[in-house]
């Protein structure tokens, strides 16, 4: 035995074990390797004397071991670019054991390596090429049939089953991270079925799919028989082993056969799929008997796994395709929806559930400033919080497993394992994100995994079962890895909520300008019609003043009440009108902001209001340090209204009005910061009940008869309630039956 | 002062005119009372028939505004005075109104018998009997 195969190996340096240097080929070949350029036998498996019937040592010449016409045929095969296998009938020189035997030769490394395979591996040769056209034909028919991809996993596994005659066929693909999962199979009802299970990477080491690229077909005839070791083991002039990798016989690697042992697997064969260039998978077969296939049989496999990587390849990019069309649809409807919502806000909280599919997603989350929504299988609120604040990320951010990237992260047992976070508008703590739960937890409802685990002998290190199990353990607490898809797909949603915003706010600046303009348009509507209404409305009263002249003149009295009633539904139109035409001038003109004294303005005020002969009842005091901006005419027509009311609705003999700054008790979330003064107005009057706070400010309310409390428009509140506004101030009221109002108003926003 | 004292009206609002002319009559029945209905109307040198001159601003087919210069030139002197009594509220009317020349500036009450009352004083200021 060489050193290389009484090499230890074990799980922890399998990847390591130099696999291609077997240094022994499978009891069921023989292998002789001449020296390209000298065409002398360098190396021959221990069997070839038995084999060719020739004593081999170092230097025969390859003409000793051939008829002529053979050893022509593998010169041919030096001249051609190697490391092509060639499959031919060779005539040993012998005329002893002349024969015609099955091989195949390959150059490689400055080597022709002829392998012979045993003639009585073909007993059923002749019916064997006879159907073997006709299977591949129907094996091509059926995976062109196949609708699904699921469908053609196993029609796959159908038709290898069917040529090979192994008890089991499956279709490994290998998924993230180099671990696989078994996609398709066809087995014999005897035997459980490995359908669905997923394995760790470790159960096919990096250098064996390596090889596989390589190598596509694989067989190991009987698992249970001596290897044939190599003479001798190492090259004479180089000190190098043989180089097995292009080898159809070579020995595989003694953990390989300890696999395959454990499964209770006598003979194998894997057949590599290869797509662009990639190792896709493998069709891997066994059978619980030794089982030997002829070369012919092995090239069947072989152009099936070609066929079968060109369906996988054509049915996974529709499959891509497919799913690309239908996010892209799904998108579509999602932006719609949050596009057609009265606020982006609302828009994704009705999307929510129909966008975690767009990322193949358990559970979606939303942080919108202060408020979080939760959908789906998700972390808390509080666990959405501190993944925004943890992760810090300026765009698309990913992981498969928050227990770790996040560590501080509280993820409670909500058992989610992936993250897909996308800051929407992170100044504004605007977030979404998406959730996956462990990756096991998903698959152990894919496929079928459900029979018990067969019996194992104590000391097994492996088995499918097994397997299965460690691949769980290497998943805990990690989900499906986010693909590149779903990354796009999230980048493409993030966009398109940006954009969202961005047009809403475009709009909402829009429908403020509109606004403004049709409330100036009012304005001046209401002031065109409010001024023009006056003029017919004095005509009137003069076309009354002549009637009651000329009815005198005629000794009619009876017109009299009528003529009153007249006048006195003229004299409310004109109050009415006057109101409309002073809160119309209120809301005209551009203001003009200057400071002034609040003593100097209230008192202007008082004097537009209270007649000299009422001054001594009424009495004004305003606080005389106090200072203000604004816009003197507007500020002083907001006091006059809220001076007028003071005195209106006031049944006192002595009525006070009292104008200063304050900081009013129990405003609540109305309760201004320190930095914005508010000022009031306070009196002794009749008070207003507190259901009536709000609705006094509409114009024309009046709480009273138009004939009570001196009448009036209703227009004054409205005056005050525009004024305030222009300044981009507030109003409100305290008031209390019986004891008196006191108006509360800022001249510039408050600060909340 | 002579007996042929007259008050020219320029004024479209017949009910304004009707009313201003009662308030006269019923003071200063002897005082004539004259009106044109438009700027148009205005007779070059209104002196020549009378003396005291009201104008109204908005006419159909102008301001009343516009004539006072005009008339001023062809009427200046102590024995013609030029008045405006408009509905109009406007500041800058009434600043106009003045540095133009007219002696006052009335806005038209909107009550009755206040506008009849200011008539009459009107006419006793400009036209004492």
């Amino acid at each position: 035995m060489s050193e290389i195969t009484n090499m230890e190996v074990d799980l922890t340096n399998c990847d390591r074990e130099p696999i291609h240097l077997a240094g022994a080929i499978q009891s069921h070949g023989c292998l002789l390797a001449f020296d390209s350029a000298s065409l002398q036998l360098q190396h021959w498996s221990a069997n070839a004397a038995e084999w060719t019937g020739i004593q081999p040592s170092p230097g025969t010449p390859l003409d000793a071991y051939f008829a002529a016409e053979s050893s022509e045929q593998l010169r041919a095969v030096i001249r051609e670019p190697h490391p092509l296998t060639h499959p031919m009938r060779l005539t040993l020189s012998n005329a002893a054991k002349e024969q015609r035997m099955s091989a195949i030769a390959h150059c490689y490394q400055g080597l022709l390596i002829v392998e012979f395979e045993s003639t009585r591996t073909t007993e059923d040769r002749a019916q064997t090429l006879f159907s073997l056209p006709l299977l591949m034909a129907r094996a091509n028919h059926r995976l062109q049939a196949c609708r699904t991809t699921t469908q053609l996993h196993s029609e796959i596994a159908r038709q290898v089953r069917r040529i090979s005659g192994f008890d089991r066929v499956m279709v490994y693909q290998f998924l993230d991270d180099g671990h696989g999962a078994v996609v398709g199979e066809d087995v014999d009802a005897r035997f459980e079925p490995f359908l669905g299970l997923h394995y760790p990477a470790t159960d096919v080491p990096a250098q064996a799919r390596r090889l596989y690229l390589l190598n596509t077909v694989r067989s190991i005839a009987d698992v249970n028989s001596h290897n044939v070791p190599m003479e001798p083991p190492l090259t004479p002039a180089t000190g190098e082993p043989l180089d097995l990798s292009f080898c159809h016989f070579r020995a595989v690697s003694p953990i390989h056969i300890e696999y395959l042992q454990n499964m209770g697997v006598a003979a194998s064969m894997s057949i590599s799929i290869v797509a662009a260039g990639e190792l896709w998978g493998l069709i891997a077969c066994h059978h619980y008997s030794p089982r030997a296939l002829s070369f012919e049989q092995r090239s069947a496999c072989e152009v099936l796994g070609v066929m079968a990587s060109s369906y996988l390849l054509t049915r996974e990019q529709q499959a891509k395709n497919d799913l690309i069309a239908s996010r892209q649809k799904l998108y579509a409807g999602v932006l719609n929806t949050i596009a057609e919502s009265p606020s982006v806000h609302q828009g994704i909280e009705m999307a929510a559930q129909r966008m975690q599919k767009l990322v193949a997603a358990d559970g979606v989350a939303m942080l919108w400033g202060e408020e979080v929504g939760i959908w789906g299988h998700s972390v808390s609120p509080d666990g959405v919080r501190q993944i925004v604040a943890q992760a810090q990320a300026g765009g698309v951010w990913s992981t498969n497993s928050l227990a770790e990237s996040l560590p501080e992260v509280d993820l409670g047992d909500s058992g989610v394992c992936g993250c897909l976070l996308m800051p929407i508008q992170p100044d504004e703590g605007q977030y979404l994100m998406f959730f996956r739960r462990e990756y096991a937890h998903e698959v152990s409802w894919a496929g079928d995994p459900h029979k018990p685990a067969t019996q194992t002998e104590e000391g097994v290190r492996l088995s499918p079962r097994q397997s299965f199990a460690l691949w769980k353990e290497n998943v805990t607490g990690r989900s499906r890895q986010w693909s590149e898809a779903d990354t796009e797909m999230a980048t493409e949603l993030r966009g398109g909520v940006i954009e969202l915003l961005g047009r809403r706010a475009a709009e909402l600046t829009r429908l403020n300008q509109e606004l403004s303009r049709l409330n100036a348009d009012l304005d001046s509507f209401a002031y065109a019609a409010s001024h023009d209404l006056r003029e017919p409305l004095r005509g009137v009263r003069q076309i009354v003043y002549f009637l009651r002249q000329e009815l005198a003149e005629d000794n009619n009295q009876k017109a009299e009440p009528r003529l009153v009633a007249l006048e006195r539904q003229v004299a409310r139109m004109s109050e009415l009108i006057d109101g409309l035409l002073r809160l119309s001038r209120a809301g005209r003109g551009d203001l003009e902001v200057v400071p002034f004294t609040l003593e100097e303005v209230a008192r202007e005020a008082y004097e537009m209001v209270v007649e000299p002969p009422h001054r001594e009842t009424v009495v004004l005091q305003v606080d005389p340090a106090v200072t203000l901006r604004g816009d003197y005419i507007c500020v002083r027509e907001l006091l006059l209204n809220l001076t007028s009311n003071a005195l209106k609705y006031n049944d006192n003999p002595k009525k006070t009005i009292e104008v200063g700054i304050a900081e009013p008790p129990g405003q609540g979330s109305k309760k201004p910061s320190q930095s914005v003064p508010v000022y009031y107005v306070r009196d002794n009057g009749i008070g207003i009940a507190n259901e009536h706070l709000e609705e006094v400010f509409q114009i024309f309310r009046r709480l009273h008869a138009p004939d009570q409390y001196g009448g009036g428009s209703g227009a004054g509140l409205a005056i005050v309630k525009k004024v305030v506004e222009r300044h981009g101030g507030r109003v409100w009221l305290e008031s209390q039956v019986g004891t008196g109002t006191t108006v509360f108003f800022t001249l510039s926003p408050l600060q909340l | 002062m002579t007996t042929n004292q007259c008050v020219l009206f320029l004024e479209d609002s017949d009910l304004d005119f009707e009313l201003a002319a009662a308030a006269i009559q019923k003071t200063r029945p002897a005082l004539q009372v004259g009106r044109v209905k438009q700027c148009s109307e205005m007779p070059p040198r209104p002196c020549e028939v009378s003396q005291l001159v009201v104008l109204d601003i908005h006419l159909p087919d102008g301001s009343g505004l516009d004539l006072i210069p005009q008339l001023l030139k062809e009427c200046g002197g102590p024995s013609f005075t030029l008045v405006v009594f408009s509905t109009s509220t406007s500041p800058s009317d009434r600043v106009q109104a003045l540095e133009l020349g007219a002696r006052s500036f009335y806005v038209k009450p909107q009550e009755p018998d206040q506008f009849v009352l200011l008539v009459q004083t009107m006419v006793e200021s400009y036209l004492p009997e």
